[in-house]
């Protein structure tokens, strides 16, 4: 049962004008707040952020279109199963405690920019450093194209299809490389504690609404057990297998994002990343928590929707709820907005760390070493343009061909999580040799590549073999390289 | 070793050296979550407790709240997962570095001013650093 479209009217495009106009303010702000030229300070803004920007920064970075929209479609689709998401996004914040407090204490000591600064000083290898740079680049390049398809169903639910898919698209994408450009990740942090705050606010929305109104979980659960009783049931082994490879690959895989990374490298003091992180920690059980019960409410209001627009049921709820008073409507206009100012808070960030790798890791080490902080800025903000351009391209081809090809461009968390062990393992054992890790990404990301290759080209149906994600097993072989090649490689610090 | 990173490498930017003993020397902070013993384990024992094996498939057990007693077991130890993260962050990682920054290094919209304002110096972000790793 589809629900019926949503009528917002010109006050939700008068809304989302203003906050649009906002965000290129503070884009100026963070622009007159600048402290030289330096890349540190476009990328990290000179490492100063305090405990409100630090949270919301992170907070907004994190819980993407996806979360709100993409999470509420999957236990949708799911059912109740799919609670491991609240989990693995915990998780996440877990696997910070392993290795920041290293790694923050040596970006701090030695002045990291970018994730793979911290590769090349422990490992001194070119190409780990070049390899790490591609996976990372490509998984965040997949993750903007993600949003950027989320940002053009978010702006055509405002606007009641007024604006179409691509035009909301080029907008959102043109408002945020303005206000990147001009103040870099000051700027962007500045726009993420609006739109953190604003995501802040739908959410506790969303509950309200939720708990309140048609009877709120209870009423959902008595209708889903009286229609589709199996999205309450256990998994069976497969299930377990499934939930227990999300859990290893989302918490390790998403620790590794380089825009959050970067964002522990930009606290300005110890005790600002302390109290974000332990903050941090508790963030899931409201935000993801919430997609899983719009996605459980949905399921009881709108059974039968096909995979395509069980991805839009935030918006169906939503809709389902706004026609029930003025308050109601303009609740709905506030948390459509948290769904665009989640999605841009996400992409901006990860647009700005590519332009920070491929300028800091690339650029500057290999064809330009001895160009002035002005020369490095400016290509990083060309190359930032020209990258969305690609992106926005891309997404559009992907959307008018539908081609299973294109199912490769889904690829982000299992590339980057090949990394891990470079972190992980590379802060604690010094034994560790570089080759030993470069051998273990490049089988393990072929083992995935193989496997996603073959299911694109129909040689086999399933991405995960026993229930295991292909970037899984691929993890699994790559750890196992490097603690081989690490046990076989001379100890380090004996020889010197 | 107990420098201060908000004096000597406040605009320092890393530029390819690798002195590996330093490196080392400098990892360890004095306190880190890594240290205790209990933490992987108990991780490992709330993430294994919020995966539902314990029960056949295809059961759905008694509801309460409008969801299943197993779907309020996965809620609860994340939660569990949440406040040990929180407790490592917040009682177990400790370092040399003072938790608030001094004054005179706040941004100047803050209200204090930066030293290089009190000194009068331009912030000059590609200054040579004071301890420079090049071998």
């Amino acid at each position: 049962m589809k629900p019926e479209p949503i009528h917002l009217g010109n006050s939700a495009l008068v809304f989302m004008g203003l906050y649009l106009l906002g965000m290129i303010g503070l884009g100026f702000l963070g622009r007159s707040r600048r402290r030289g030229h330096s890349l540190k300070d476009f990328y990290l803004a000179g490492s100063g952020f305090g405990f409100i920007v630090l949270f919301l920064t992170l907070f907004a970075t994190q819980y993407s279109g996806n979360t709100l929209l993409g999470f509420s479609g999957r236990t949708y689709r799911q059912g109740a199963s799919y609670i491991n998401s609240v989990t693995f996004m915990i998780l996440v914040i877990s696997c910070y405690m392993i290795y920041a407090p290293r790694l923050y204490r040596l970006a701090k000591r030695f002045g990291y920019i970018t994730p793979a600064d911290f590769i090349y000083h422990r490992f001194g290898s070119h190409a780990l450093r070049v390899v790490a740079v591609i996976l990372l680049c490509w998984g965040l390049g997949n993750y903007i194209l993600e949003q950027l398809v989320a940002m053009g169903h978010a702006v055509q639910a405002l606007s009641d299809g007024r604006i179409g898919f691509m035009t909301g698209v080029v907008i959102l994408a043109c408002v945020m490389l303005v206000y990147e450009s001009l103040g870099g990740m000051r700027s962007v942090a500045w726009t993420d504690v609006a739109q953190g705050m604003l995501l802040l606010t739908g959410c506790s929305c969303i509950l309200y609404l939720l708990l309140t109104s048609q009877g709120g979980l209870p009423a959902a659960a008595e209708t889903i057990m009286a229609d589709v009783p199996e999205r309450f049931e256990t998994p069976g082994w497969a299930g377990v297998r499934s939930w227990t490879s999300n859990l290893i690959l989302f918490g390790l895989g998403i620790a590794i994002y380089p825009h959050a990374i970067q964002r522990l490298f930009a606290a300005r003091t110890l005790g600002t990343l302390r109290r974000s992180l332990g903050v941090m920690a508790f963030m899931p059980l409201v935000t993801t928590l919430l997609a899983f019960m719009i996605g459980l409410i949905g399921l009881s209001r709108f059974p039968g929707l096909s995979h395509v627009d069980a991805d839009k049921i935030t918006v169906y709820v939503m809709s389902s709820i706004g026609g029930q008073g003025w308050i109601s409507y303009w609740l709905v206009i506030v948390v459509l907005s948290a769904v665009v100012a989640a999605i841009m808070s996400t992409a901006d960030s990860a647009l700005l760390s590519i332009g920070s790798m491929v300028t800091k890791d690339i650029y500057k080490t290999y064809f330009r070493p001895e160009a002035s902080p002005e020369h490095y800025l400016k290509v990083g903000k060309v190359f930032g343009w020209v990258l969305m351009a690609f992106l926005i391209l891309f997404a559009w081809v992907s959307i008018e061909t539908e081609s299973s090809i294109f199912l490769l461009i889904k690829l982000k968390v299992e590339f980057m999580i090949q990394l891990s062990p470079a972190f992980m393992l590379g802060v604690f054992w010094r034994r560790l040799p570089a080759r030993a890790v470069l051998l273990g990404v490049v089988l393990g990301t072929a083992f995935t590549l193989v496997v996603w290759g073959g299911a694109a080209a129909g040689a086999w149906e399933t991405r995960s073999p026993w229930g295991i994600s292909a970037g899984v097993w691929g993890l699994a072989i790559n750890y196992g390289v490097c603690i081989a090649g690490g046990l076989l490689a001379p100890d380090p610090a004996k020889e010197s | 070793m107990k420098s201060c990173p908000g004096d000597e490498s406040h605009h320092r930017e890393y530029n390819n050296e690798r002195d590996m003993d330093r490196f080392w020397a400098e990892i360890r902070p004095e306190r880190e979550p890594m240290q205790q013993w209990w933490f992987i384990p108990l991780l490992l024992v709330l993430a294994v407790a919020s995966v539902p094996w314990y029960l056949p498939g295809g059961v759905t057990g008694r509801i309460v709240g409008g969801l299943p007693i197993w779907v309020w077991t996965a809620i609860a130890c994340s939660a569990g997962i949440s406040t040990l993260t929180a407790v490592l962050a917040l009682r177990f990682w400790r370092d040399d570095e003072p938790d608030h920054e001094p004054e005179n290094q706040r941004d100047p919209e803050r209200g204090a001013k930066t030293q290089d304002e009190k000194t009068g110096a331009e912030p000059d972000n590609e200054a040579p650093d004071k301890t420079d790793l090049r071998p």
